[in-house]
């Protein structure tokens, strides 16, 4: 259980790691668009709201 | 005298008298001086952090860089995300060792952990040559501002000297504590002047966000796909300035604002909250957008201040007064920071630890201060009088600010890690930046401040494997 928890921290600091650092360049085009968005716009901006709520799920894990 | 000047300049001294005010009195205890005395709660640091890290780059060179880049622009978005990933991993332990050695400084922690004063005395010269290159940055933001709210030429210049005369007696009055407590003017008219110009602007123009960003990317449709690997602003490009720019995201200034902290617990909650404030930053890329549907075709600075131009030909003058007045605070809270930061290293590293010079706190405070005047006039002087031929070291502020925080990492992280190794990798760093900044490679389109940083890295890395042991000085523990 306690493994699983580290696993799950180690997961939620490498999740918008790649989502942020990574993902960015190989979203092209306009298209689907979000709220008149378009992709690199509205998942740089979703990532930089959901990096708290992963920091906020490591914090809870690690205080277990 | 136009409206955005008045407005601009009772901004600043309200905002100066604000802080005074509320600030407590402190005597002159270093401590207080320049950490605050590690007393700050959740909301002061937040409010300090907001205050120091979000610049006139966030008011002005991201609209510019939306107005005249493609879809790289997105750096900053991903890079500050990553910077309290980054922070969460490692402020919360330098919080605590500074805590437990006293630390007041970046250049403490060289002198701490790795056992030599000289090393520290080294890194607060060079840190604080690195710290006055920032703040001549901030003074030509200012003067953009102060342009753009209506003074000429010879105005602008004398208004940048009176306003950053008052931000240096002001931070040589009342320390950091004066800083937090303005910095609570500044964040929230910053952020509400951001919200309502970037919503306004696309709303006047062309009914809502989303029709403006219709026509934004029917106007330019390959602005949005990050360019080929190699290209001079590719794939590797993003990678690689994303990295450098979470790396070096908190440098000397917002390291002794973590050190204000009044507990561990502060400084983590503090970094998870800080990716809110920068949802700020998205309003700027519509200010951005429209600018570029509304006003195409300008170049270099004047891009950066296109949607300031579409302000004042379009809109109410009260509301450039707005915009202008929170970027001249954005550009002088960060100085105020900059000046500090600066100023204490010198004090406490080279002045107190290797010249001897005083150990009682008042005299170290008021050597602080006195270095403060020094500083701010040193970089008056030469933004004065060399603002053209300082360009190239512009261009090595930051390169040269991230090569600090592997030493602080690896330091905090890894035992072996020793003086040489650590010293051998900044020195590689700060020489590789330095000669990418003045001569430029192709590097295949890395960014050169990271190759740097990598250098840096190897560097250590290999120096500390191939190096023998060598004990630590006092770290508690067997080693």
């Amino acid at each position: 259980m306690r493994s699983l928890a580290k696993l799950a921290r180690i997961a939620l600091i490498v999740l918008p790691l790649v989502a942020l650092g990574v993902v960015p360049i190989f979203i092209s085009g306009t298209s689907p668009r979000i709220f008149g968005a378009p992709p690199i716009m509205w998942w740089t901006v979703l990532w930089l709201a959901l990096t708290p709520v992963c920091l906020f799920s490591v914090e809870r894990l690690r205080e277990r | 005298m136009p409206l955005p000047v008045v407005m601009v300049g009772a901004t600043v001294l309200a905002t100066i008298a604000f802080a005074l005010f509320a600030v407590r009195r402190f005597g002159n205890d270093p401590t207080q001086f320049i950490v605050g005395g590690r007393s700050f709660g959740t909301l002061l640091l937040w409010v300090l952090m907001c205050g120091e890290l979000f610049t006139t780059f966030s008011l002005l060179g991201i609209a510019g860089g939306v107005y005249s880049r493609g879809a790289e622009i997105y750096y900053p978005i991903a890079a500050v995300g990553i910077a309290y990933i980054v922070a969460y991993l490692y402020l919360p332990p330098l919080w605590r060792y500074a805590k437990e050695h006293n630390l007041l400084t970046l250049a403490d922690f060289f002198a701490t952990r790795y056992g030599s004063k000289r090393f520290g005395a080294v890194v607060a010269l060079l840190s604080a040559f690195i710290e006055s290159l920032g703040l001549l940055v901030y003074l030509t933001g200012l003067q953009i501002v102060l342009r753009m709210a209506g003074l000429g030429a010879l105005g602008s210049t004398q208004a940048v000297l009176i306003a950053f005369g008052l931000i240096t007696l002001f931070v040589f009055t009342a320390g950091l504590r004066g800083m937090a407590w303005a910095s609570v003017i500044k964040d929230v008219l910053m952020f509400g002047t951001i919200l309502t110009v970037g919503l306004w602007l696309p709303i006047a123009f062309f009914g809502s966000p989303a029709a403006m960003l219709d026509r934004a990317i029917a106007a330019r449709p390959h602005d949005f796909t990050i360019a080929a690997w190699t290209a001079g602003n590719g794939k590797l490009w993003f990678v690689t300035t994303v990295i450098l720019n979470a790396v070096g995201f908190f440098q000397a200034s917002a390291v002794a604002a973590t050190y204000a902290a009044k507990s561990e617990r502060i400084v983590r909650r503090n970094v998870m909250l800080l990716p809110l404030y920068t949802l700020s930053l998205v309003p700027v890329y519509f200010a951005g957008y429209t600018a570029s549907l509304v006003l195409p075709g300008l170049r270099g600075p004047q891009a950066d201040s296109a949607y300031l131009i579409v302000l004042r030909e379009h809109f109410p003058l009260a509301l450039l007064g707005a915009v202008c007045a929170s970027g001249a605070l954005a550009a002088l809270i960060p100085s105020a920071a900059r000046l500090l930061a600066a100023a204490s290293q010198l004090m406490k590293n080279v002045a107190v630890d290797l010249l001897g010079v005083s150990r009682e706190g008042a005299v170290q405070t008021w050597l602080t201060r006195i270095f403060i005047m020094l500083v701010a006039s040193v970089a008056l002087l030469l933004w004065l009088f060399l603002k053209a031929s300082l360009v190239d070291l512009l261009l090595f502020l930051f390169n040269g600010a991230v090569q600090f925080t592997p030493g602080v990492v690896f330091g905090l992280f890894w035992k072996r890690a020793s003086l040489a190794s650590v010293s051998i990798g900044l020195a590689i760093g700060e020489c590789a930046a330095l000669s990418l900044t003045v001569h430029p490679l192709p590097l295949a389109g890395l960014s050169p401040g990271f190759v740097a940083l990598a250098l840096n890295v190897a560097t250590a890395v290999v120096l500390t494997f191939a190096l023998p042991k060598v004990p630590l000085v006092k770290s508690g523990g067997s080693s």
